[in-house]
């Protein structure tokens, strides 16, 4: 099934070169569709490169996706800087897509008004985990939102606090300082672990709030996910929140966070995926899956989005470069699925992906659809 | 022509020389043309700068109007989640930052600058100043990665007992933040010791050898010649040369970037807690600030607010300096004059500037042999203090050779960076089952970066040094004396004030986000915004040379008659050429390890792209986007890039000392 979407989309985007590339592209596309069927159908499916960045959260799959059609005659690249920066990309016109793993809200589609309408394609889902480097704690400490709430508050500042011990039972931990490391950019990953504190804590909700920065009562500030990792790794007692596949890089221990149904959740494919059952998605694909019900459900997973004008030609990009990030998208949604899942992220459920398909296929150049 | 021919009056010889003449005045209706061209690229100084202004008053105007100027500067809230900008906590930082920077950096440079000058052995002096120069040398973003993956760590263990120990004095104790203000400060330090110190070598060089053997022959141990003759006398040269360090210290970005933190909120209860500067802030959200324009407005206004206020402290820096100048000039008069009069015979003038009225001081220390161990230790100091300011030059090459050299191999110089992270995965505690295990990524190298880097400083200088040159031209055939002269002179310093990443932010602002050219990020607008930075060091660097080239040589030739522009292009480039390339090369140099314009600029890429109408890859981009990763592969690509940027810099360094040697004047 999958080879199949993938060699139709493969040939269509062949054809459609055929019209659109020049010169001595042309001729490759042309033996290369007469082939159809092959591995190599999808040669020259790219005709140039894609300037995107955005959420560091989905960073690596994304550069995954990038490096795996780089054969394919794509030069792609992704700057990390965080989800704030990559929503403020597309409104200005110097990204071609920006990564967000929150969606945009209406002030900011407002002000992206000037390239067109702006569409969101959900890609994936991915934990945010508490990620802790205390010596002793190998295996994943249990925290429920308040614990974590009050850590992050800076009203638990040792590890071996009677809040936390209450909840590890046989775990020995040391009397030793919690370092707070959070996130000094504007950030998706921030805001979905925020609203996980925030559904479970009236003082973080009033005090500090959900956002994709705010003003931190406590700890040290670092860029990107990639920062935030650094920071706890260089720092003995530190706690800090990435995305899975950062505290899987680093060999990170993370906790196992206490759900809506009370139960402690490691995050696996089953469980973040689990997130993504029951979740209602509006017709804009707009949606947060936060702190979804279900026995088994992770409490603190996230989406994650790529944004852009629904128009990239209106919005002052090439044809090439449209058609290049709807190969891109098409790739990610289909190929991409399963390399998303090698790095610890979950597929999108069918759902979501249907529409998620539904909207790359929507996307125009000019007024007309890009074949 | 010889002199025979004015003397000897032969028609053969005449109509020679009339011809000669004819020809050599031929073109002379070039000249208006050529003063008009180089008048007019002076004047092209004056509205890119007025553009320059009015463009970042225009856009931070918003900001302002809200706030209110002093409300802005001083309301400590700058929340952009909230769309709050009350700059009062990076105007904070910044002065809090800069004053560990001179409070531990001024006390070194002078040490440096008196054992230099005073007490090292002369074999010495030539190595211990040429360190201090390869320590100005090393580029921002190689100060932050050595800051941020040595210092900052090794350090920590150390401010926490400081802070435990000392926390009765204020603004010390509590937790230590890896990232803090102290750090920052003492990463500044080390940056601004190779200005201040040189500035003071200088001065100190200057204080006339009369005084000093007077103050010897009068029975003083050398530390207190040194505090009677040296160190009064070069004052002001110090002052002036610790104001340019300030300068240089408010404006740094990236190393400060890398060491802050990036708090926004608000002051830190101590120098050990993290912060912002002006600078930082605006290289870390600079990229988030387009969805909200007040967002863009207030940090352009915090870069207006930086460019104001290193403009002031560059202006008292450089008062200070020619006071320092002229006091000395008048020095050497009035000494001369006493020396004339003194071989008259006649006595001293009292009053004279030569008495010296601190000489009969009261004494703490009396004894002959108190006097004696005050010298050596106060010797010991100076030598100590400056052992400790080669301290981390030793440490930083060391650990950039080692680690640097470590990463560098022939592969790494030719493969590209492939923008993956260090290692995959380690999924299989996500997906439940023991099969896959982590494994290395294959991260490339950096032959994308090098070739970017040459390729955004080549086309910057290509532009920058021929008008950066002619404009000097303009100054000295021309300019010299006039008010445009003088009034584009003065805008020249202005430009040399302006810290660099407030250039980025400008070229950010008028071509990547309007997208001039076609595409946003690109190569060649990374090239703008150094040339911007280059153009006032190239002429500054041209204007002494081109002033040395003998006046005699224009006399001579502009009296046979040859046209004006002929003496520039025959006479007084050529003469100059060694100076103007030596200069020209350290203003490449200086460009060439520049991070913060070129992030703003060049774009984020990977893949080697020729292009400069695109995103290019940069040396110091590769650096700052590899400091910040987790992954310790991704630091070992950083600190072999910035080992070949370091050896770049220095081999254009190199270069630029070997054109020097062949120059005639000097």
């Amino acid at each position: 099934m999958r080879f199949r979407t993938f060699t139709a989309v493969g040939a269509s985007a062949v054809l459609a070169l055929g019209v659109a590339a020049c010169g001595s592209d042309d001729k490759k596309s042309d033996s290369t569709a007469a082939s159809t069927g092959t591995e190599t159908t999808a040669t020259a499916k790219f005709s140039g490169s894609i300037n995107a960045g955005g959420s560091t959260f989905a960073k690596p799959v994304y550069d995954t996706w990038g490096s795996k059609l780089k054969s394919q005659g794509l030069t792609f690249n992704y700057a990390g800087t965080g989800s704030g920066a990559g929503i403020a990309g597309v409104t200005d016109g110097t990204l071609d897509f920006g990564g967000t793993d929150s969606a945009m809200d209406d002030e900011e589609i407002a002000a992206a008004k000037k390239q067109g309408d702006i569409v969101h394609v959900p890609t994936f889902f991915g934990a945010v985990v508490a990620a802790y480097n205390v010596k002793g704690i190998e295996t994943g400490l249990k925290l429920d939102g308040e614990t974590l709430a009050n850590i992050f508050l800076g009203k638990i500042t040792k590890w071996n606090d009677p809040a936390i011990a209450g909840q590890n039972d046989g775990v020995t931990l040391p009397d030793e300082k919690i370092t707070v490391v959070h996130r000094s950019d504007e950030s998706g990953t921030t805001k979905a672990f925020l609203s996980y504190l925030g559904a479970y804590s009236k003082e973080w909700e009033k005090g500090p709030g959900v956002d994709k920065s705010v003003k931190w009562p406590t700890g040290t500030g670092a860029k990107g996910n990639d920062g935030v990792a650094g920071q706890v790794k260089q720092t003995e007692g530190a706690i800090g929140y990435v995305e899975q596949a950062y505290a899987l890089q680093n060999d990170f221990a993370y906790a196992s966070l206490k759900n809506k149904a009370g139960n402690y959740v490691e995050p696996t494919l089953e469980s973040v995926s689990a997130a993504g059952d029951n979740v209602e998605v509006p017709a804009d694909l707009r949606f947060s899956i936060g702190d979804a019900s279900g026995d088994q459900t992770y409490p603190d997973a996230s989406a994650t989005f790529i944004v852009l004008p629904k128009d990239l030609c209106k919005a002052g990009k090439s044809k090439d470069v449209a058609s290049d990030v709807k190969n891109f998208l098409t790739y990610g949604l289909t190929t991409g699925q399963e390399e998303a899942k090698q790095l610890a992220y979950a597929p999108l459920p069918a759902s979501v992906l249907d529409k998620a398909k539904a909207v790359v296929d929507s996307l125009e150049c000019n007024g007309a659809p890009i074949s | 022509m010889e002199s025979s021919t004015a003397t000897v009056p032969n028609p053969d010889a005449a109509s020679r020389l009339r011809e000669t003449l004819a020809r050599t005045k031929t073109g002379s209706w070039l000249d208006p043309w050529v003063k008009n061209a180089l008048t007019g690229l002076a004047g092209l100084i004056f509205v890119l700068l007025a553009y320059f202004l009015i463009k970042l008053g225009i856009e931070s105007e918003p900001v302002f109007s809200k706030y209110g100027f002093i409300d802005f500067i001083t309301k400590v809230d700058w929340l952009p989640s909230k769309d709050t900008y009350g700059a009062g906590a990076l105007v904070a930082g910044t002065l809090i930052t800069s004053a560990i920077a001179l409070l531990i950096g001024v006390p070194i440079a002078v040490a440096t600058a008196l054992f230099v000058t005073e007490l090292a052995p002369a074999r010495w002096r030539g190595l211990i100043s040429g360190t201090l120069e390869l320590l100005a040398a090393v580029p921002s973003v190689v100060y932050g990665l050595w800051g941020f993956l040595f210092l900052a760590p090794k350090l920590k263990g150390v401010e926490q007992w400081f802070a435990d120990t000392f926390s009765f004095i204020p603004f010390i104790g509590g937790d230590v933040s890896a990232a803090n203000y102290f750090i920052t400060g003492l990463i500044l330090a080390i940056m601004i010791i190779p200005i201040v110190s040189a500035i003071s070598r200088e001065v100190m060089a200057t204080v006339p050898t009369d005084h000093k053997e007077a103050a010897l022959a009068l029975g003083a141990t050398r530390w207190e010649m040194i505090r009677t003759a040296v160190l009064p006398y070069s004052r002001a040269g110090i002052v002036g040369g610790s104001m340019l360090g300030l300068g240089r210290a408010l404006g740094e970005t990236i190393a400060v970037a890398i060491l802050i933190g990036g708090a926004t909120a608000g002051v830190g209860d101590s120098i050990f807690s993290q912060g912002s500067t002006l600078a930082s802030v605006i290289a870390l959200e600079f990229q988030e600030a387009t969805s909200s324009p007040e967002h863009r407005a207030a940090l352009i206004g915090a870069g207006l607010l930086l460019f104001a206020v290193t403009l002031v402290i560059n202006a008292i820096a450089r008062g200070y300096i020619t006071r320092a100048e002229s006091r000395l000039k008048r020095a050497e008069r009035d000494a001369k004059k006493a020396v004339a009069a003194a071989e008259r015979g006649e006595a001293p003038k009292s009053g004279s500037r030569l008495s010296l009225p601190s000489i009969p001081r009261p004494e703490l220390v009396t004894t002959l042999r108190g006097r004696k161990r005050v010298d050596s230790i106060a010797r010991g100091w100076v030598a100590g203090l400056t052992g400790l300011a080669l301290l981390p030059l030793a440490l930083l090459l060391g650990f950039l050779v080692i680690k640097g050299g470590g990463s560098i191999s022939w592969s790494f110089l030719t493969s590209d960076p492939t923008g993956a992270a260090g290692a995959v995965a380690n999924t299989n505690r996500f997906l439940g089952d023991a099969a896959v295990t982590a494994q290395a990524n294959d991260l490339g190298g950096i032959r994308s970066a090098i070739l970017g880097t040459l390729e955004v400083v080549g086309i910057a200088a290509a532009v920058v040094v021929p008008i950066g040159i002619a404009v000097a031209v303009y100054l000295v055939e021309y300019g010299e004396g006039t008010w445009f002269g003088n009034f584009v002179r003065y805008l020249v310093d202005v430009m040399t004030g302006v810290p660099s990443v407030v250039f980025g932010l400008f070229v950010y602002i008028t071509l990547v986000v309007s997208q001039v050219g076609g595409a946003p990020f690109a190569g060649w607008k990374a090239s703008v915004a150094l040339g911007l930075l280059m153009l006032p060091i190239v002429i500054n660097s041209a204007l002494p040379v081109l002033r040395l080239v003998p006046q005699q040589l224009r006399e001579a030739a502009l009296a046979l008659g040859v046209p004006r522009w002929k003496v520039i292009l025959r006479i007084v480039l050529p003469t100059a050429a060694p100076g103007l390339v030596t200069g020209s090369l350290l203003a490449i140099a200086r460009a060439a390890g520049e991070t913060a314009p070129i992030i703003f600029t060049a774009g984020v890429a990977t893949a080697l792209a020729g292009d400069p109408n695109g995103p290019l890859n940069t040396l110091p981009a590769q650096i700052y986007a590899d400091v910040t990763a987790s992954s310790s592969a991704q630091h070992d690509r950083a600190w072999g890039a910035a080992l070949t940027l370091v050896v770049l810099i220095l081999l254009l360094s190199l270069i630029a000392r070997l054109a020097q040697r062949r120059s005639r004047i000097s």
